[in-house]
């Protein structure tokens, strides 16, 4: 407080007419201590650090996000319209919405449990450190490598070409009928990288990585007496993990499950690279109506990205609804 | 007769042994705490006792059934940890029953168990709460209560009551002690807290570095410590190095003052230290009574009594006497002249 006073004090000398109204001599007098500080208490001060967040926020979601909402119900010209919604009844966009869901519940699904498995060997199975930290260290690369390189990095593998798939041609595998499979072309047994097969394979290797990432600390955070406590009142393993550990986890796991979805959900880059754009996903739709070539209508995909956020927020009131019972015991 | 027994147990985490040749034999109803600094290996035990541990050698028996590598589920032992371990995600009533659910007991049977453990803690009112919504205090009754429910054949706490406050670790104390005397539970208490050990033992298992230092009931730990570390650990204790003058009457002198050790045992030549409690000392001379002066060094006031700390020929000793309203305390640098009886000090060796 005493500062803000000797810098006003020290203006009024430099700054003459800044001293206008003001008496030195009285300045000078020691004031009385807070006086001027109730500006520095108004709750206001407290939101000063989130302004920045805000900011982006405002710039980055809101602005977009209305400007996506308007453009929805608008025509080229400027228009007011319901038209564009009309996308919903082609039947290729519903598909699109389907095929969308499926490879983000699988990928949801499959990089979950895997993903979880993983996080319970590092959290539980006391690995060596080094191999925590690395563990780690790859999810945290790999949670966050998608797009073109990650395609290409499949391709490479497990391409038609890739050096995976000329492997496996080396390798004999023992048929259902016992005979010897040699070569095994996985490609001449259904398999194709560019099918959805091939797609929730790619996702999956961004989609687990992301559940250890954050389910790990749930995990690490179950109390070793817990279990033992369970064991001592004559709880199997099974019986521990069925009536305590998965329970204190739940909202943990419908957290993590819903940041896959959503972020299989809203994936493009990868599917586009891989797939060309065969795999009808609603963000490559969304994307081939914005590219601006001439066939593109962006009002169309304005809609049905709109329809994006819709289902997205259906997911998080679900999930909110499940969240709020499972976690009942932890509400104060 | 023996209701549990430790025999040559051993335990080593790589080359650190933590516990070394443990042997104890438990009889029924008895309640033993095992009292010692951290890391004296008396975790460890209670751990083995409950199987969370295996013993790198030596067997556990209960009721003449060898349980050494019987796992923890198949034991039927009641434990309550430090922390109580709750499970958060149930109810008071859910986590005292649960042992019950585990072993299909009916819902009736259940809940009427439930309830008289309930009434046992006196929390009848709390059944539907969570954890979270009970103090420390609250949580350690139920998971008390969690631990009883199933019928023990053996109770075993892991230092219980150090995370809850002064007051409440004095209640708590005595409901422990009421429930296993109202049950007849044989019980081992870990704690290392010597008060708690002194007040609520029946026996106490001193321990030091994995190994026992001396078994038995409170009088004997603390009237007759069997080695210098129990005469340290427990207690407040003044060992004074002297010589011995003659080892047939206990005759000893502290550089020029002769003084009468009224117990002393077999002398081996090794270094001696006469031990006495600063509560058997007096102030004044006494001719029948083992008199010396010294320089008073410090006054401390502990509540109802006052410690006063002497230097005597260079060595320090302290005394405890009564915060009377008649008390007169002594000056720092005063001379002072101090008498404890024959019967009340003894002659030990100075350990390693």
């Amino acid at each position: 407080m005493g500062r803000f006073s000797s810098i006003r004090v020290l203006l009024c000398f430099a700054v003459p007419p800044r001293c206008k109204g003001t008496n030195v001599a009285m300045s000078t007098s020691p004031p009385p201590r807070y006086r001027n500080n109730a500006w520095r208490e108004h709750p206001l001060w407290n939101w000063v650090g989130l302004v920045p967040f805000f900011l982006f926020i405002f710039l980055f979601l809101i602005i977009p996000s209305l400007n996506l909402f308007t453009g929805a119900f608008v025509t080229n010209k400027g228009l007011f319209t319901l038209e564009n919604l009309s996308v919903f009844r082609n039947p290729l966009v519903l598909k699109a919405y389907m095929t969308s869901l499926q490879v983000s519940l699988l990928t949801a699904v499959i990089g979950g449990l895997f993903g979880f498995f993983v996080a319970a060997a590092v959290a539980l199975g006391h690995p060596p450190r080094w191999m925590r930290s690395l563990i780690m260290t790859f999810s945290g690369l790999a949670a966050n490598f998608g797009g073109v390189p990650l395609a290409f990095a499949f391709i490479a593998t497990l391409g038609r070409t890739g050096f995976v798939t000329a492997l496996l041609k080396e390798v004999c595998f023992a048929g259902p009928d016992g005979t010897q499979i040699c070569p095994f072309n996985p490609y001449d047994h259904g398999f194709s990288l560019y099918s959805l097969t091939g797609l929730v394979l790619a996702y999956t290797y961004f989609q687990f990585p992301l559940m250890v990432l954050t389910i790990t600390p749930a995990l690490e955070g179950m109390r070793k007496e817990w279990r033992e406590a369970a064991a001592n009142l004559g709880a199997s393993t099974w019986q521990y993990w069925r009536d305590i550990a998965l329970p204190v986890l739940t909202p943990s796991i419908l957290g993590a499950s819903i940041l896959l979805f959503g972020n299989a959900f809203g994936a493009y880059a990868t599917a586009q690279a891989l797939t060309g754009g065969s795999i009808p996903l609603v963000t490559i739709f969304v994307g081939q109506q914005i590219r601006g070539d001439v066939l593109g209508n962006p009002h169309e995909g304005y809609a049905m990205a709109i329809g994006m956020v819709v289902v997205m927020a259906i997911t998080i009131v679900a999930y909110s609804m499940l969240q709020r019972q499972a976690s009942r015991w932890m509400k104060v | 007769m023996t209701h549990l027994e430790l025999s040559h147990i051993r335990k080593a985490f790589g080359p650190a042994v933590v516990v070394e040749d443990f042997n104890l034999a438990v009889t029924q109803g008895e309640f033993i705490s095992f009292l010692g600094p951290s890391g004296c290996g008396k975790t460890t035990t209670l751990r083995m006792i409950a199987g969370f541990e295996l013993p790198t050698a030596g067997t556990i028996t209960i009721d003449s059934t060898d349980l050494t590598n019987t796992p923890p589920n198949k034991r039927n032992v009641g434990m309550v940890f430090q922390s109580y371990a709750l499970f958060p995600n149930m109810t008071v009533a859910h986590n005292v029953g649960y042992g019950l659910k585990i072993t299909s007991k009916s819902k009736t049977e259940m809940m009427q168990r439930v309830h008289e453990m309930l009434a046992l803690i006196q929390m009848e009112e709390f059944a539907q709460r969570y954890p979270f919504q009970l103090s420390g205090g609250q949580q350690q009754r139920v998971a008390l209560a969690r631990a009883l429910a199933i019928r023990p054949k053996l109770l075993l706490l892991d230092e219980p009551l150090s995370a809850l406050d002064a007051k409440i670790r004095l209640e708590l104390r005595h409901e422990i002690r009421r429930i296993q005397r109202q049950l007849g539970l044989t019980t081992i208490y870990v704690t290392h807290d010597q008060e708690e050990a002194l007040s609520l033992s029946d026996r106490i298992v001193v321990m030091s570095k994995g190994k026992i230092e001396q078994v038995g009931t409170p009088t004997e730990i603390y009237n007759a410590p069997a080695t210098e570390f129990v005469a340290r650990f427990v207690g407040h204790i003044n060992l004074l190095p002297v010589t011995v003058l003659n080892p047939a009457n206990g005759v000893v002198s502290l550089g020029r003052q002769t003084l009468r050790a009224g117990r002393f045992g077999q002398l081996n030549g090794r270094p001696v230290q006469l031990a006495v409690r600063p509560e058997e000392i007096n102030l004044g001379a006494k001719p029948d009574a083992n008199t010396l002066n010294g320089e008073v060094e410090s006054v401390t006031y502990l509540g109802s009594i006052v410690r006063i700390g002497l230097r005597i020929e260079h060595h320090p000793l302290s005394l405890d006497v009564f915060n009377e309203h008649t008390l007169k305390l002594p000056r720092i640098s005063e001379t002072l002249a101090i008498h404890f009886p024959v019967d009340a000090c003894w002659l030990m060796e100075k350990s390693d």
